[in-house]
């Protein structure tokens, strides 16, 4: 279960220079410029319920990913309280998020304790981590010849293993192929069986469509609607066509 | 801090992937680790064995305990300076604590401090010196130095988010820190009389003082000022632990 309730946040930005030269420098003329703020998220209230698969679309910079890293608490809100009941694996980020340098291997086992296994749990599951992922001809070479789909199949698949109640995903069908897409669909239809939680975000309205129960629909930092995913969806797509308008 | 069993994990996977990445994972990349320290030591003992370490008996072992003491400390605050930003993607991805990045990076160049030390200590028997009993002592004096760069640590991390030339200052403090810290030169014939109390402040230069006491001249070193430069260490420490999760939060937003 998962309830925001009044979430706001803020980013505060300085457009000084960023650094202690400069600071040295200039720092003692200069008057102090008043911070940029940004408000990323506004009054959020929210209420997700176990085994609940919940979608989360709106326009770049509607407050998406800020949304999913205050649930993860990768971010602390500015204003509001949060309560979660269970443990929480997320994938966020793409790209970049395995050393280059590293092995395949390496870096699966560095990825699973970021994810919560420890290195017993990984070698149990590390057969079937490379099989979903397609990486078994390259378990002992560098990560870095793993092209940007394969790197986020490996990421989902470590996840999925890691998985325990609540799963929160940030667009992860953007750069995989079809194949991908569909059996990462398969997963979360498993994972729905076994009531776990799930909070996605993408831009496809389809594969929204076709996962989610309901639907979060966020425009500037607000909750527009957070309904039955037709309604949601039917709700954003006159969104878009009143702000083409405009 | 919440040490709980996912931490720790994290930690030690910091710890094995930052050495696999210094070392290339090789037997060769691990053989630079340890000749860099003797190369230093081969340079340094050029220099200087003629005049500054002409007093000095067993100048080399005198030479390879400061360099090991110092490079651990060098080595361990740079790397923490920029283990966060490193790892970026990875505390966007998914909730990491942050102290965990800052602790792996320190613990990480604290394995190769160890096995450095092996090093020293086959020096140590070799050159017929061999140990007292003081050497039951070492482990603490290396808690006290351990200490003192998890605080340093801690706040140049922390600075290195919100100062973008942090790297090149704390780079030209070290610089001025290997020479007002007896690296290769003992502080009694070195520094003048006047000067000494102050010079005597800097915790590393009583870290190598214990070190030297327990390892070269094999007696047990002042334990007043041992203990109170433990305590000095772990005020640091808390300090800094404290700098740091003031900012914590703060830290992830502005990587």
């Amino acid at each position: 279960m998962i309830t925001l309730s009044n979430v706001s946040k803020k980013f505060t930005f300085y457009s000084k220079g960023r650094s202690l030269l400069s600071r040295a420098v200039t720092g003692a003329m200069r008057k102090k410029k008043a911070p940029e703020i940004i408000c990323a998220l506004n009054d959020i209230n929210i209420d997700i319920k176990k085994g609940e698969i919940v979608g989360l679309i709106g326009a770049n910079g509607s407050g998406k990913s800020t949304l999913l890293k205050i649930i993860s608490g990768i971010y602390k809100p500015t204003t509001g309280a949060i309560r979660i009941s269970g443990d929480i694996t997320a994938l966020l980020q793409s790209g970049d998020i395995f050393s280059p340098d590293l092995s395949v291997r390496d870096n699966i086992f560095l990825y699973g304790a970021i994810m919560g296994l420890d290195r017993k749990d990984v070698r149990k599951r590390l057969k079937k981590i490379i099989d979903f992922a397609g990486v078994g001809d390259f378990v002992d070479s560098e990560a870095r010849i793993l092209s940007l789909g394969m790197e986020e199949r490996l990421a989902f698949s470590i996840v999925i293993q890691a998985s325990r109640d609540i799963l929160l995903f940030d667009e992860i069908f953007a750069t995989g192929d079809r194949n991908f897409t569909s059996e990462g669909f398969k997963v979360i239809e498993e994972f729905k069986k076994m009531k776990k939680t799930i909070v996605i975000s993408s831009h496809d309205l389809d594969i929204v469509r076709r996962l989610c129960d309901r639907v979060i629909l966020l425009d500037k930092g607000r909750v527009a609607a957070f309904e039955h995913t037709g309604a949601a969806i039917d709700k954003y797509i006159s969104l878009v066509k009143d702000s083409r308008r405009e | 801090m919440r040490i709980n069993r996912r931490y720790v994990n994290i930690v030690r996977e910091f710890i094995i992937s930052g050495f696999k990445l210094r070392t290339g994972g090789a037997v060769l990349g691990f053989a630079w680790t340890l000749l860099h320290p003797l190369l230093m030591l081969l340079i340094l003992y050029m220099m200087f064995s003629r005049r500054i370490g002409a007093g000095i008996p067993h100048y080399g072992i005198f030479l390879l305990i400061g360099i090991l003491y110092w490079n651990f400390f060098s080595r361990a605050t740079t790397s923490s300076l920029r283990s966060i930003v490193a790892k970026r993607t990875m505390l966007k991805n998914a909730y990491v604590p942050v102290t965990a990045v800052v602790a792996g990076s320190v613990l990480e160049t604290f394995l190769s401090f160890f096995l450095e030390l092996l090093i020293l200590g086959c020096f140590i028997i070799f050159s017929g010196i061999g140990f007292s009993w003081a050497a039951a002592l070492l482990p603490f004096v290396i808690l006290i130095e351990l200490l003192l760069i998890g605080g340093v640590s801690l706040v140049l991390s922390c600075l290195n988010i919100y100062f973008k030339d942090m790297s090149y200052v704390w780079d030209i403090a070290l610089k001025l820190g290997f020479f007002v810290t007896p690296v290769f030169y003992d502080p009694a014939t070195l520094v003048s009389r006047g000067k000494l109390p102050l010079y005597l402040m800097n915790p590393l230069t009583q870290i190598m003082i214990f070190a030297r006491d327990i390892l070269l001249f094999k007696r047990i070193p002042n334990l007043m000022n041992m203990l109170f430069l433990f305590l000095f260490a772990l005020s640091i420490f808390s300090i800094g632990y404290l700098i740091f999760k003031r900012f914590e939060s703060a830290i992830v937003e502005k990587i």
